[in-house]
């Protein structure tokens, strides 16, 4: 009966029916199977209101959309053209480390997708890039930066290792250490990728040198979007704003840039835009809420405990719990989104993992490493789907797009599993 | 029978520990009748959240805070009011009274007591030296999000206190956006709150106090005898955890004081001055049962004088 | 129900559902905003509105997506109906619809169970405010959302070519 009804909800996956009904119906059917009322289920979904970090998600949203909406992306392309033109791959890399620092302050929540996928997207066509590359880019982008600070991840698995009383202590300030050469390891290997793309000769002909006079004029261009970064990145580490009120305050700036001073969003279309950027806020806020509620039925069930007994049971190696280990999270992170999948998964992989000789500060970096991979692993890492609705792109034109990208990273994320100085060369 | 039982407890702790070896004691001695499962780690969600559940019956307990309980029945604050209490063994000495009182309140409200335990006291731990009340001014304090009581000490003290989740304070003490927090020092190591704070002000601003309760219908379903055993078995692994709490407190203020965080003497009457205050401000909301918390003093002020000219 | 009250009500309720969801994200805008500015001047804060932001974020996510049911933009693994014909198409459009107006019901109907249980123990969203208003929104949210569900379960039975989302007209044909 189980299987079949599995087999039933995935047959209606693969239909079309929306991922939130597949994934509530598993979980109501669980809780069902196990006589738990099933208004457990909204108790779940009201969990949304318990994480604070997530008001940063309609937030960022909605300002990445009016920015989109604006002339930002043309003036982006303007100055790193102008800035940067003359290097090879030069507006793929900026988009990288863009994504990346972005990323890094939202905590990789499929914003980084929406908002500035939505400004590099029509850049990088602009500056001569295949689709191909676009869509594989910006979807791998999502996710990368997870291991920069001040990272929400990157600290939640701090909070989560710190208080299992481990005889090896685990600081967030080594966290963001660790952090630094495996998520610059990422970053490089992509930046060469990119570097080394074919781009449409047209969009390469009319500028190869570097212009001071243009240069000058693009940053005046950009005068009203300039100082975003650095109201945010300065607001947070001047001590003026939390990490998560960085959203807020951008959105507002961004609200009032657009519509009051450039006026390049008019207040007929504005209720538009928040729609829109609404619209998808509420697709992934309600996959998250319904997987709260599958989540917790696993756990209820006992389901990762087993899974993980089972795999802890016949192993006896480091080498080869570190490769299970790898798989084990490349499929969760595909299927959980980073938040649970740490707050569920690090009491119960860590101790085992200390006992193989693992040091938690490196198991977090690899932990979160794999969960990076997993938002773009076919055939249901999250931010496939963010992009598939953010570009109205099939679904299966991403897993294409993003296959290059996938295994340059991949090959990133075994180095950091195997070797861990590249975590833990700053740390004592 | 199986009772679920969920807290935001890690799984590791000496805590859940203790309560682990409680369950093992429990199905041994209820011949396999009785079994506790454990869901720490707040896998299960908040306190709040965990109270829900009990209700729609997919948990049948939680170790959860004082506070949780307390808009179900006020007299969970009893021991958590501010700058009640000066050392442990008053704590202990009218525990023998009032716990039984707790209990009650809690079971007229349909909630079965299995355990209370102290979580220690928590301190004001700063950047600077907080001897006078005044001090307090200017500073950046945090409370926890919807902490009333916490929320009107600081409003009496002349300051409006910060309210964020307990997950952002670590990032708020980096960026200086919190300079001021109230924690037990065993917590403050837990957090690395420690590793951002250079003071400690050494008057014990409120007890910290947790409880294991269970829906009574649950409960009552579980024959007698076996009743009676459950609650044997877990008073006696609170008792240990109050001792073991203890010790980890003791160990943890030297690991601060090791860490070079100093321990100042605040001024103890200004402070007392203050919380009179805002429990005259809070008795209006309903915050705490006044009554209950009068007698409270009474025999504190009673155990006090005994102590003293025991001490002649 | 004649066809024209019909649409003037599913209009009214529309342009119902896009100003609440506009005047909730205004609110939570202001209200965050606000929650700063008062910091910077005051060095405090009003201790009710990050529970309050985090009630709009649930109110925010579920009325976004009572939107996205509107035209059907939720996330989908849409595989299969690429491969299939018109009537295959037809099928996988009225399973898919169908099965998430059941589910959605199921939802709502739990959660009118969960609010009867908020209101029958007092259960408090933050300080002394009581939970159940601000919970309201889930039976809401997903007893909408199975009535469109249920609406685009018979567009595509009556409907030759039924497609949901306007935007997508003629792109996958
Ligand atoms: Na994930
Ligand atoms: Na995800």
């Amino acid at each position: 009966m189980a299987i079949l009804i599995s087999a039933l909800f995935i047959l209606l996956a693969l239909m079309g029916a929306p991922l939130f009904a597949v994934i509530a119906a598993s979980a109501l059917w669980g809780f069902f199977q196990q006589d738990i009322n099933l208004s457990v289920v909204a108790i779940e979904i009201y969990r949304l209101t318990e994480m604070p970090v997530l008001t940063a998600i309609p937030l960022f949203t909605f300002a990445g959309y009016l920015l989109g909406e604006s002339k930002a992306p043309q003036r982006l392309v303007r100055i790193t053209d102008a800035l940067l033109g003359w290097m090879p791959g030069g507006l793929a890399i900026v988009a990288l480390i863009a994504c990346a620092l972005f990323t890094a302050f939202t905590g990789a929540s499929g914003v980084t997708i929406v908002a500035l996928g939505a400004l590099l997207y029509p850049a990088l066509k602009k500056a001569g890039y295949s689709t191909n590359f676009n869509l594989g880019l910006i979807t791998t982008s999502g996710s990368l930066g997870l291991l920069f600070a001040p990272s929400l991840p990157l600290i939640l698995y701090g909070v989560v290792a710190q208080q299992l009383a481990l005889d090896i202590p685990v600081s967030i300030d080594d966290l963001f250490l660790a952090g630094i050469i495996p998520g610059t390891l990422m970053l490089v290997a992509l930046s060469i990728y990119s570097a080394i793309q074919p781009r449409d000769p047209a969009a390469l002909a009319n500028k190869t040198k570097f212009d001071a006079k243009e240069a000058i004029a693009a940053i005046k261009d950009t005068a009203w979007e300039a100082p975003l970064p650095i109201i945010v990145l300065g607001g947070i580490y001047g001590g003026f704003i939390a990490v998560s009120e960085a959203a807020a305050i951008t959105a507002f700036y961004v609200l009032l840039v657009s519509v009051v001073i450039r006026k390049e969003i008019s207040l007929r279309r504005l209720p538009i835009v928040m729609r829109d950027s609404m619209k998808l806020v509420g697709a992934i806020m309600v996959i998250l809420a319904v997987s709260l509620a599958s989540t917790n039925y696993m756990i209820d069930a006992g389901i990762p405990t087993a899974i993980f007994d089972f795999i802890s049971e016949h192993i006896d190696s480091q080498l080869t719990f570190l490769f299970l280990l790898f798989l084990f999270l490349l499929v969760l992170g595909m299927m959980l989104d980073i938040f649970s999948a740490i707050v569920i998964m690090v009491p119960i992989i860590l101790p085992i993992a200390i006992q193989f000789g693992i040091h938690p500060v490196h198991l977090g970096i690899l932990f979160l490493a794999n969960m990076q991979l997993g938002y773009f692993t076919p055939p249901v890492g999250m931010n496939l789907f963010i992009a598939s609705f953010r570009f109205q792109r099939p679904v299966t034109e991403l897993y294409r797009a993003t296959i290059p990208f996938f295994f340059i990273l991949l090959t990133t994320v075994l180095l950091i599993t195997y070797v861990p100085w590249l975590s833990l060369v700053f740390i004592d | 029978a199986t009772l679920k039982i969920a807290t935001v407890v890690p799984n590791g702790s000496s805590w859940m520990n203790e309560m682990k070896a409680a369950a093992k004691e429990v199905k041994q001695k209820t011949g396999g009748r009785v079994k506790i499962k454990y869901y720490p780690g707040g896998v299960m969600g908040s306190d709040k959240t965990v109270l829900r559940k009990m209700r729609s019956g997919q948990l049948h307990g939680g170790a959860i805070s004082a506070g949780a309980l307390a808009h179900i029945y006020n007299g969970v604050q009893l021991y958590s009011l501010p700058f009640t209490f000066n050392n442990l063994a008053e704590v202990r000495h009218v525990r023998k009274t009032f716990d039984p009182i707790i209990a009650e309140g809690l079971a007229d409200n349909g909630f079965q007591l299995l355990g209370l335990s102290e979580g220690g006291f928590a301190y004001l731990m700063s950047n600077k030296a907080l001897t006078k009340a005044a001090d307090i001014q200017g500073q950046k304090v945090w409370v926890p999000e919807g902490d009333l009581i916490g929320n009107e000490i600081f409003a009496v003290a002349g300051i409006k206190p910060i309210a964020s989740p307990i997950s952002n304070v670590y990032t708020g003490l980096q960026t200086g956006l919190l300079d001021t927090v109230t924690i037990n020092p065993s917590g403050a190591i837990a957090l690395q709150w420690h590793t951002k704070i250079q003071h400690l002000a050494d008057e014990p601003l409120l007890l910290i106090m947790g409880m294991l309760v269970v829906d009574q219908k649950a409960f009552k379903k579980i024959n007698a005898d076996d009743q009676a055993i459950v609650k044997q078995v877990v008073a006696a692994a609170f008792k240990r955890l109050d001792t073991i709490n203890e010790e980890g407190d003791i160990g943890a203020r030297a690991a601060l004081q090791k860490n070079g965080i100093q321990f100042d003497k605040p001024s103890g009457t200004e402070w007392r001055e203050i919380a009179k205050k805002a429990l005259i401000n809070l008795e209006k909301v309903d915050a705490y049962p006044a009554d209950t918390y009068q007698q409270l003093q009474t025999a504190l002020e009673e155990y006090r004088k005994s102590q003293q000219s025991e001490q002649k | 129900m004649p066809k024209i009250q019909i649409q003037r009500v599913q209009r009214w309720l529309h342009n119902a559902e896009d100003f609440l969801l506009a005047a909730v994200l205004f609110v939570m805008l202001f209200l965050a905003i606000t929650d700063i500015a008062m910091r910077l001047a005051t060095g405090g804060s009003l201790i009710w509105i990050p529970p309050v932001l985090q009630v709009l974020v649930l109110w925010l996510g579920l009325l976004g997506a009572l939107l996205a049911s509107r035209s059907q933009e939720h996330i989908a693994i849409d595989v299969l109906s690429r491969f299939v014909g018109p009537f295959g198409k037809k099928i996988c459009g009225i399973s898919g619809s169908l099965f998430a107006a059941i589910v959605c019901s199921i939802v709502a109907f739990y959660g009118i169970e969960f609010i009867q249980q908020s209101i029958e123990y007092d259960d408090i969203a933050f300080a002394q405010v009581p939970a159940w208003p601000l919970q309201l929104i889930i039976p809401f949210t997903f007893s909408l959302m199975a009535i469109r569900f249920f609406l685009h379960t018979l567009g595509f039975l009556r409907i030759k070519d039924y497609q949901p989302n306007p935007a997508l007209k003629g792109e996958n044909a």
